[in-house]
């Protein structure tokens, strides 16, 4: 190739990934004014460039969000900066580098590292809508824990019955009713395979597409309904303004709707039918099931709460309920605890929790925390939390810890930066390198899930020899037990890292907010975690069967 | 807009459905011209919303591709002005003979990305990987760098490698169906 032509395409390139310097982009510049052949190149490659967008955009809506490479990149490697000691045929030196990656997608198998935690850094999704609304959702394969509040990346929803709500980033709102398939393709479009769907569609929003199996809407401002049932032909009803819809039969010209007008299409025969607005939830009634589901769970949890208090082996049990507005201590709940083992809260303020009236803390500054004492050495330990996590400051932002980081035994339990839930144990003396044995899950916290309430759990069963986490209620890892090692929590804090004298302590705090923790002495089976979850979950309804199953 | 408003409503669900028709190349033309892509997004809706509002004006049987077009050019050249910060764009006398060029070219987008599809399985992993990142997850090469471990000059190289690589495989697949 001559010299200026490989120029100008290696310019061009340029252009394409955002990396011109100024001096370059005006080198292309008088290339491409000078030269009609600059131009043509120019396009030849601009449309590769065009179509492989075109391409990119229809991947990653036609892949099932389920697919974790699909929703997040995959941590950078930094060889360097992991300094792990890997016992012997449990992780291969070779994987070092690529450990992230090999979690990533081992998602059940977890990892385990001796000593100092590498660094990585947390890529947020590409989201173009918000889930702003669920009710009694139950969800198809693929959407499982998918929450209200969870920013939603271009992808499919499924969804067995329940009705939700999704906010478009440019302004849509469409109300889906189950059993339903809806793909959102892009921040102003969205194809609905089965199911029943109303959008209200603000100006900003205007263009706003759904694309069914027989005909495409695009909207002109207005509010309407789609039915694709899973036999027989799809109806458009318009209720407010006009629409305009593209049927995908052999005709291909356009027909517009008005208020009150509705549509059957079959292939090429469109059938005009009565405008149904009844068929249809609209938002107020959304809401308005919201409301009474919510207080519903909110009843059925507090009577499952009065039952879990009496478990034999709880250590501790907060509700995070005040007495008071101006409450700064909380309750121990557990039944059989030692006498005084009551927390008193540092810092932190009150708040709204998972449900409307019910209470929760936030922690904001690096001070927060809540300690109590839980004195004595386990061979088993459970955690559970409903959390929120809001952001991931630092390093470790932990959710409880012990206060003497220096003893033996010593446990942390926090999210880490890269959204993993994660468990540290003091397994030697400082400066010896396997002085500590840490337990990551693959990343959990990311965009989507920063901001919604969630239900952690981690389990240490000394006689199953297994370490597993979980995340609203189904397990994400589990890793063999590598210490010896009976576990201490001691002076434990809630929300921030054990202050020890000393040495400077490292920044820990948790930032967001905390509703309901347990500690439990001993190992809480799969089913058990299951089945508290379900009674605790703020966005599904279960039976009082269920409940009661759990107490 | 509203019903009221628009005195011919079949005209503009008629304009809108053509819009919709033509929307990958309307976008990939924005692309050539604009690298950011939230930026063409936003330009793409502004053509949407002029092109709505002067639905009347356009006179059907003629050729919608041209009028969209132009119209697309002069939204883009306003949100460029209105944001002279930006360095991921051209000057105006460059974007006007670059339009002028590819006013009469059609894109058979459809065909295009047909062959596409297949040539991507093609591409060799490391490539295949930054080529997902940067059109599916529209990541920048920065960003790619960081996630890849690689320098920003290597992700460089290996996009522009694939793209020569898939427009090659576009013309030679495209030839033999034609």
């Amino acid at each position: 190739m001559p010299l200026e032509l490989a120029r100008l395409e290696y310019l061009i390139h340029r252009h394409f990934d955002g990396l011109l310097s100024g001096d370059e982009r005006a080198e292309l510049e008088r290339m491409l004014l000078e030269s009609s052949d600059a131009r043509r190149r120019f396009w030849e490659l601009a449309r590769v460039n065009a179509v492989l967008r075109q391409w990119g955009q229809e991947e990653w809506g036609r892949k099932d969000g389920a697919q974790a490479h699909l929703r997040v990149l995959p941590p950078a490697p930094r060889a360097a900066r992991i300094r792990t000691m890997h016992r012997p045929g449990e992780m291969p030196s070779t994987v070092n580098p690529w450990w992230p990656l090999a979690a990533a997608a081992a998602f059940v198998i977890g990892f385990f590292v001796w000593t100092s935690l590498p660094s990585q850094p947390v890529v947020m999704e590409r989201g173009v809508a918000v889930l702003t609304q669920t009710s009694d959702v139950v969800w198809g394969q693929g959407s499982e824990g998918t929450r209200a509040g969870s920013v939603l990346a271009p992808g499919w929803l499924h969804v067995k019955s329940g009705v939700l709500q999704v906010e478009f980033s440019r302004g849509a709102r469409v109300v889906l009713e189950g059993p339903a398939d809806f793909c959102l393709t892009s921040d102003n479009s969205g194809e609905l395979t089965r199911g029943r769907l109303s959008a209200v569609v603000p100006e900003p929003a205007h263009g706003f597409a759904v694309r069914t199996p027989e005909f495409t809407v695009v909207d002109h401002g207005t509010k309407f309904g789609c039915v694709v049932p899973a036999k027989g032909a799809p109806e458009l009803h318009v209720f407010g303004g006009l629409v305009g819809m593209l049927p995908d039969g052999a005709t291909k010209e356009t027909r517009s709707l008005r208020a009150n007008e509705a549509v059957r299409v079959d292939g090429d025969k469109i059938q005009a039918i009565p405008a149904d607005p009844q068929a249809f939830i609209d938002e107020e009634e959304l809401a308005l099931r919201d409301r009474h589901g919510l207080h519903e769970r909110l009843l059925a949890w507090q009577g499952f709460s009065r039952g879990f208090s009496q478990h034999r082996d709880l250590l501790a049990y907060l509700d995070f309920q005040p007495s008071g507005e101006s409450a700064r201590s909380l309750v121990n709940l557990a039944a059989h605890a030692p006498a005084g083992s009551g927390a008193a809260i540092v810092g932190c303020d009150w708040v709204e929790g998972r449900w409307p009236g019910k209470g929760a803390l936030e922690f904001k500054r690096t001070d927060d925390r809540v300690r109590m004492n839980a004195p004595g050495n386990f061979a088993s330990l459970t955690f559970l939390a409903w959390i929120r996590v809001d952001g991931l400051p630092n390093r470790i932002n932990a959710l409880i810890s012990g206060e003497n980081t220096e003893r033996l035994g010593e446990t942390q339990w926090y999210v880490y930066e890269d959204g993993s839930l994660g468990i540290g144990v003091r397994a030697a003396e400082r400066g010896k390198p396997t002085q500590w044995w840490h337990v990551h899950s693959s990343p959990v916290f990311k965009g989507n899930t920063l901001g919604t309430w969630t239900f952690v759990a981690t389990v240490f069963d000394r006689a199953a020899n297994r370490l597993t986490h979980y995340v609203n209620g189904q397990a994400v890892s589990t890793t063999p037990i590598g210490i010896e090692q009976l576990l201490e929590l001691g002076t434990m804090e809630i929300g921030n890292l054990g202050s020890h004298d000393g040495s400077a302590r490292e920044v820990g705090n948790f930032e967001g907010r905390i509703d309901e923790v347990a500690v439990l002495s001993t190992a809480l089976n799969a089913g058990e975690i299951r089945r508290i979850y379900e009674a605790g979950s703020p966005g599904e309804a279960k039976s009082p069967a269920v409940v009661a199953q759990a107490n | 807009m509203s019903s009221e408003e628009s005195p011919q409503p079949d005209q503009v669900a008629h304009v809108q459905g053509l819009f919709v028709q033509h929307l990958p190349a309307l976008r990939g033309f924005v692309l050539a011209l604009v690298s950011d892509f939230s930026l063409v997004d936003d330009i793409v809706q502004e053509t949407f919303l002029t092109v709505t509002a002067k639905a009347v004006e356009f006179e059907r049987g003629t050729n919608f591709r041209a009028w969209a077009w132009t119209i697309a050019r002069y939204k883009t050249l306003q949100i460029l002005k209105k944001r002279p910060s930006l360095t991921s764009h051209f000057a105006e006398d460059v974007v006007e003979a670059l339009c002028a060029h590819d006013a009469s070219q059609d894109w058979k987008t459809e065909e295009m990305l047909q062959q596409l599809t297949k040539c991507v399985t093609e591409l060799a992993p490391k490539a295949r990987q930054a080529i997902d990142l940067r059109y599916m997850q529209a990541h920048r090469p920065p960003e790619i760098a960081r996630a890849m471990g690689w320098t920003v000059d290597a992700v460089h190289v290996a996009l522009s490698r694939a793209r020569v690589f898939l427009r090659d495989c576009l013309n030679r697949n495209l030839a033999a169906t034609a």
